[in-house]
């Protein structure tokens, strides 16, 4: 086996078990509502909010909102730029994010209608050579696509907008996660200075369970 | 960290599978639990039930001969040929409600006038 196939060959064993691996994690993901890790010999698990968490997110939300919109830097301007401003920005130095939303449309509109010549082709019978050129089509489509919500995603990073939401899955993390001790799930966290002041990686795996509970659901 | 597509992806195949397909159809007649909760479902979960009853739905057409098993190769023509069925069922009840032409009615009466009655 030459250096090459034995590569090729590694590769698609590593694809497999992380393919494995994501499996077992998403049917983990599946069977439950409440996410169980384990951080420094300690079992704690992210859980959904109940409605009255859900309720101190929103007053959190609103106090989070005009706190960020009313922030000044030492020469005071405005540091959190919103969605609309940091748009207008952006096109000052010639950068154009509603182009980049509507050639996302646009690239919508085509995939859907390949799709549906690719959903009449299939019913019809119609050759692999074809069904695969659609196909083809679809996955650059799809591509193109990925690449714009990424560049959409970075350029907007910082807008008040995000800052707002990352910080409520902070939050929520804050209020949900909760550790197991003698059988009983406890809240880790009395205050939010408590939580602040905690070990960081901790944090972050606690946030990305929240992320993965919540996944698209709005704060 | 796993991204969003990647969990997708395994979500289509769990819900795909023989396994949970099998749980599925049981499920509705028996009320088995596919998960530890009964409430509050989480996105992902609500996601999993819809794939099961989109991949349902899939293979009972496959089994009614509507489409060949080929659309099961990938997802995207899982995807296309699910997109082509939703339109098409519309394009059938768009015609369905378009108001039939007003059929002109010819009698096969023919209406004469009463005769007199002469000895009167």
């Amino acid at each position: 086996m030459s250096l090459e196939e034995e590569k090729i060959k590694f590769e698609k064993l590593a694809d497999e078990m992380q393919d494995s691996i994501n499996k077992n994690f998403v049917e983990s993901l599946i069977k439950n509502n409440t996410i169980e890790f384990d951080y420094d010999n300690i079992k704690y698990h992210v859980r959904l909010p109940t409605f009255k968490e859900k309720q101190e997110v929103a007053k959190k939300r609103v106090e989070k909102y005009f706190a960020l919109l009313k922030e000044k830097d030492s020469e005071g301007n405005y540091i959190y730029k919103l969605d609309v401003d940091l748009r207008k920005l952006y096109k000052e130095r010639g950068m154009d994010i509603d182009i980049i939303d509507n050639d996302f449309t646009a690239l919508e509109s085509k995939r859907r209608l390949l799709q549906e010549k690719l959903g009449q082709a299939l019913k019809d019978n119609k050759s692999d050579m074809e069904l695969k050129a659609y196909k083809d089509e679809i996955e650059t489509i799809e591509k193109s696509q990925r690449e714009l919500t990424v560049k959409k995603a970075v350029l907007l990073e910082f807008s008040l907008e995000n800052q707002l939401l990352i910080y409520l899955y902070t939050y929520v993390t804050f209020l949900t996660t909760e550790k197991l001790v003698e059988d009983k799930w406890v809240r880790v966290w009395p205050t939010y200075d408590l939580f602040e002041q905690e070990d960081e990686m901790l944090i972050n795996r606690a946030t990305g369970h929240i992320s993965l509970l919540l996944a698209t659901e709005s704060l | 960290m796993i991204d969003i597509d990647a969990i997708t992806k395994q979500i289509r195949n769990l819900a795909k599978s023989n396994y949970y397909q099998g749980l599925y159809s049981i499920d509705k007649n028996l009320g088995l639990r596919l998960f530890y909760n009964t409430v509050d479902f989480t996105p992902i979960q609500m996601n999993f039930l819809n794939y099961l009853a989109f991949y349902s739905n899939l293979f009972a057409e496959i089994y009614l001969g509507e489409i060949g098993d080929i659309v099961l190769e990938n997802f995207i023509y899982e995807d296309a040929y699910s997109l082509w069925k939703s339109k098409d069922k519309k394009r059938e009840q768009t015609k369905l409600k378009q108001p039939a032409e007003t059929p002109q009615y010819t009698s096969q009466f023919i209406f004469r006038s009463k005769p007199k009655n002469k000895g009167q």
